[in-house]
């Protein structure tokens, strides 16, 4: 698209008044800013228009994460009323890097995750042509990486600079008025600009070139570095007070943590690129009885251990305990037919002791149940006298965890938060709740409909033709999984929709046992937009099913119908 | 009298701008009144080419956005909202014809900026079409937007063009304008001094043979022997007959003699001629004259209509209208007529 349009080109009548390019490597909510300033309207009124799902501008402030990704923001649209290009507006957000560089499902919460900065501006910038950087968007980055000039989240009046309000011009601080551009705009200390300098080699080089096997390669470098240098805490940024509080065996890390640490570590991009080019070397397990007996990146591999000279090594399958090849101990008895393991005596007595932790902590838990006490894996195990394991996930292999938790759901136990204010396992805060449910309705209690909505007993459904196998869920659960506590399982999310759509009933003719249908047609509506959907269809390899779009509304866009409301006659 | 030629392509309808002596008026009056920032009320009979002229103007003035240079308007054009008296209504077709305006910007915030940004966009003149229309309240606020443009800061005079359609005799805002209320007083005295209330006249006698020559150069493709101009007497007294010129002022207007060369064609057409005779354009005078509240009955066998995808499915954005490919009509056949 050329940069001018002459009358009477339709395209005059369909763009905005005044027309704004981006700049390059500008921000998209700097560009909105810009095309509001320009038209003479409140800030915020272009993120507005073009945010789909979006509630005002509270929300709007909220959700800048939209202006990230591009997820949820209407690009083409914006690209039509600006007459550019869309691809000139997709390279104002990070989606094509955070798509390359992250899983779909997760492009917007890892990045911008728990280490995710306020809203800050260089007042240099803004004042030579008020721009905002993509950059700014970055985690743990405190300078302008053009003026060197610190960012600043607030102003002189103390206030939080917003870039959204209902009144006021852009540009300017909501509370006093003062122009961003006029803001006091001073130099950073050299050590804090050099290490934004590092830092942002690294953003690049994550955002240019990086893929999911590069995250991986940093973390696994990170480890190396922790474990060789013997240290016990994360090393802390220069200059600041950003503290890190990484676990490096999460499986999932954010990019800003992962690339703070390289920082971290004085580590420099040469380093993250040999290790992203060497093949990994993951650890497997080698005891020849288990299932996954020599099969590398199955994930059932963890290490334990803080000292680099004791790398032990354990598998969840099986539960044995190794160090390179050198099996240490195991719970089979064909564990090494070549005799280089654990001995058969120490092989049964292990089989004996965990029978006798087994049937021990069954007796407890009956005991618990019976005494209507606080029951959880922490307070069973003491009471049994099995020795707390350092790590949940091994005492979990061994089938120990799931006694408890089998206690919990079958015996609807009343499990609330233990003494550390958690909650024992996932499933006992599911079984309080249902017991909560029941309870309330025997003492006659009414619930409100919130608790009511999170109490629901779910009725035991029969199998459907609709429902996913085994497999197809494993095909599509890295696309819709969450690491995070949902109200309903996103499998029964997709059961619940493919039997809508497989049926053709209504939405709310779904039958019992199936999760609310207010929920799955959300669930369906921002797949669909999103692009989810096909992916979830490409994955379970199947021909699209008969779509049941959504009408469209005089802009194009399809939502729902309007709620008609009939009014009294007085 | 021939049959028409299967071969022989369905008649297509020129709706082009042809520059007349209507339009040379019309036009001259209104970029005089640009060029010298005066406010005029001018009428014209209706169909006479006003808003045609008005399009064209505002096609050639050279109004354009730009990413860089900005937003250039030098003629902002509206026509008068209709079924709607109040305010915001003109606010809202003002600010409609710079572009799109996000909805949750509403006319209250547009209001306090819309004088700042008409001189940000350099606007010249604002023309009001069918201002016969306008209520108290917009013409109050074209009064107020025009008065605050001239005070500081701004201190730009504008013209103000309202077009009306009307008789010389009979102009919808001349009796407004003449009361004694006070805001109407104000109003009259921004009108310019020498021209405040201007009919534009129609054609003569003379200029209808112009109007034949430019008709003979249109549809020269498709009716290779036409010639009108010989019968330029005829016609003008036919679109002078009182049915047509009701104010009697022995003017031809625009659009009765698009209709009368139209309606002579179509039928020269269905016949297979080449040309137009005297008694294809008597009997289409007489439908627009003596017959034009004749009713028409349809019966018998229906007519078969050829109703092709294309013809359902092309937009006119989709039909490539070159040289070889002139656009169709798209009518069907005309119905055999039983006049009673």
């Amino acid at each position: 698209m050329s940069g001018i349009i002459h009358f009477p080109d339709p395209a005059f009548l369909k763009t905005f008044p005044h027309i704004v390019a981006p700049y390059p490597e500008e921000w998209l909510l700097g560009l909105s800013l810009r095309c509001d300033d320009l038209n003479g309207w409140p800030p915020g009124t272009t993120a507005l228009t073009f945010t789909i799902h979006s509630h005002g501008y509270g929300a709007l402030g909220d959700r800048r994460s939209s202006l990230v990704n591009g997820l949820r923001f209407n690009l083409a649209g914006l690209a039509g009323r600006l007459y550019v290009s869309e691809e000139a507006i997709k390279r104002t957000t990070y989606q094509d890097e955070l798509a390359r560089l992250l899983p779909t499902h997760n492009i917007g919460e890892r990045f911008v995750s728990s280490a995710s900065p306020p809203f800050r501006i260089c007042p240099t910038c803004i004042a030579e042509r008020q721009y905002l950087a993509r950059q700014l968007v970055l985690p743990v980055i405190q300078t302008c990486t053009t003026h060197g000039v610190l960012l600043k989240e607030r102003c002189q009046c103390g206030q939080t600079l917003r870039p959204f309000q209902r009144k006021g011009v852009p540009f300017t601080c909501h509370h006093c008025s003062t122009a961003w551009g006029n803001l006091s705009a001073e130099r950073g200390d050299a050590a804090i600009v050099a290490r934004d300098v590092r830092l942002m080699s690294f953003y690049q080089l994550f955002l240019d070139h990086g893929d999911p096997a590069w995250l991986e390669a940093a973390v696994r470098l990170m480890r190396c570095e922790f474990n060789h240098r013997g240290l016990t805490v994360m090393p802390a940024l220069v200059g600041g007070d950003i503290t890190m509080p990484m676990s490096l065996r999460k499986k999932e890390v954010a990019v800003a943590r992962i690339v703070a640490g390289l920082v971290a570590f004085d580590l420099t991009p040469e380093d993250m690129v040999r290790a992203a080019a060497t093949p990994q070397h993951e650890a497997v397990c080698v005891n020849h009885a288990c299932p996954l007996f020599d099969q590398a990146h199955r994930g059932n591999v963890h290490f334990w251990g803080k000292r680099a000279s004791r790398r032990e090594a354990y598998c969840m399958e099986c539960g044995s305990t190794f160090v390179g090849r050198r099996l240490c101990f195991s719970f089979d008895d064909a564990c090494a037919p070549d005799g280089v393991g654990p001995s058969p005596m120490a092989i049964g007595r292990a089989q004996a002791q965990l029978q006798v932790w087994r049937e021990r902590l069954t007796l407890v838990c009956a005991q618990i149940v019976t005494e209507k006490a606080v029951l959880s894996p922490r307070t069973a195990f003491e009471r049994a006298g099995i020795p707390a394991q350092s790590s949940h996930l091994y005492a979990t292999k061994v089938g120990l965890v799931q006694i408890v938790d089998r206690f919990v759901t079958e015996a609807f136990v009343v499990t609330p938060r233990g003494a550390s204010g958690r909650w024992g396992t996932p499933k006992a805060k599911r079984a309080w709740r249902r017991s909560a449910h029941r309870d309330a309705q025997k003492r006659g209690i009414r619930l409100t409909a919130m608790q009511r909505a999170r109490a629901t007993v779910r009725e035991r459904r029969p199998p459907c033709a609709s429902d996913v196998t085994e497999e197809q869920w494993g095909a599509i659960e890295p696309l819709v999984g969450s690491p995070y506590q949902r109200r309903y399982d996103r499998r029964e999310i997709i059961d619940g929709i493919r039997y809508v759509l497989g049926t053709g009933c209504a939405w709310k003719a779904i039958p019992d046992g199936y999760p609310d249908h207010n929920t799955l047609h959300r669930y369906y509506r921002q797949w669909y937009k999103s692009g989810l959907w096909q992916h979830i269809q490409d994955a379970l390899g199947e021909a699209a099913i008969i779509e049941r779009p959504l009408p469209k509304d005089a802009q194009g866009y399809r939502r729902p119908p309007p709620r008609i409301e009939r009014r009294r006659r007085s | 009298m021939g049959a028409p030629s299967p071969d022989r392509p369905p008649f297509q309808l020129q709706e082009v701008f042809i520059e007349n002596a209507f339009e040379r008026r019309f036009q001259g009056l209104v970029c005089g009144a640009r060029r010298e920032r005066s406010s005029h009320i001018i009428s014209a009979l209706p169909g006479s080419g006003k808003s045609w002229g008005i399009g064209e103007m505002v096609k050639e003035c050279g109004m354009y956005k730009s990413h860089n240079a900005g937003t250039r308007m030098p003629i902002m054009s509206i026509v008068a909202p209709k079924n709607e008296t109040r305010e915001y209504a003109i606010g809202n077709a003002l600010t409609a014809s710079l572009g799109v305006i996000p909805s949750s910007v509403s006319w209250g915030v547009r209001r306090a900026r819309f004088p700042a940004e008409v001189a940000h966009l350099g606007v010249e003149q604002i023309i009001v079409d069918d201002a016969h229309d306008l209520s108290k309240a917009h013409l109050l606020y074209l009064k107020e937007l025009t008065d605050t443009l001239l005070a500081p800061p701004h201190e730009r005079k504008v013209s103000l063009c309202f077009i009306v359609a009307g008789g010389a005799h009979t102009m919808p805002l001349r009796e407004l304008f003449t009361l004694p209320d006070i805001n109407w007083v104000q109003f009259y005295r921004r009108l310019d001094k020498d021209r405040r209330f201007c009919h534009v006249h129609g054609h003569t006698e003379n200029e209808v043979g112009e109007l034949c020559v430019g008709f003979e150069e249109l549809y020269r493709p498709q009716f290779p022997d036409l010639t009108l101009r010989r019968w330029t007497t005829s016609i003008y007294a036919w679109l002078t007959h009182p049915l047509l010129d009701t104010d009697g002022t022995k003017r031809v207007t625009m659009d009765n003699m698009n209709t009368l060369i139209v309606l002579a064609l179509r039928t020269a057409h269905a016949q297979g001629e080449t040309n137009v005779t005297g008694e294809t354009l008597r009997a289409a005078a007489t439908l627009m004259t003596l017959d034009h509240d004749t009713v028409s009955m349809v019966d018998g066998e229906p007519s078969d209509i050829d109703l092709t995808p294309t013809d359902i499915d092309a937009t006119p954005t989709d039909i490539d209208h070159g040289p070889d490919n002139p656009p169709s009509d798209g009518a069907p056949p005309a119905p055999e007529e039983d006049v009673a």
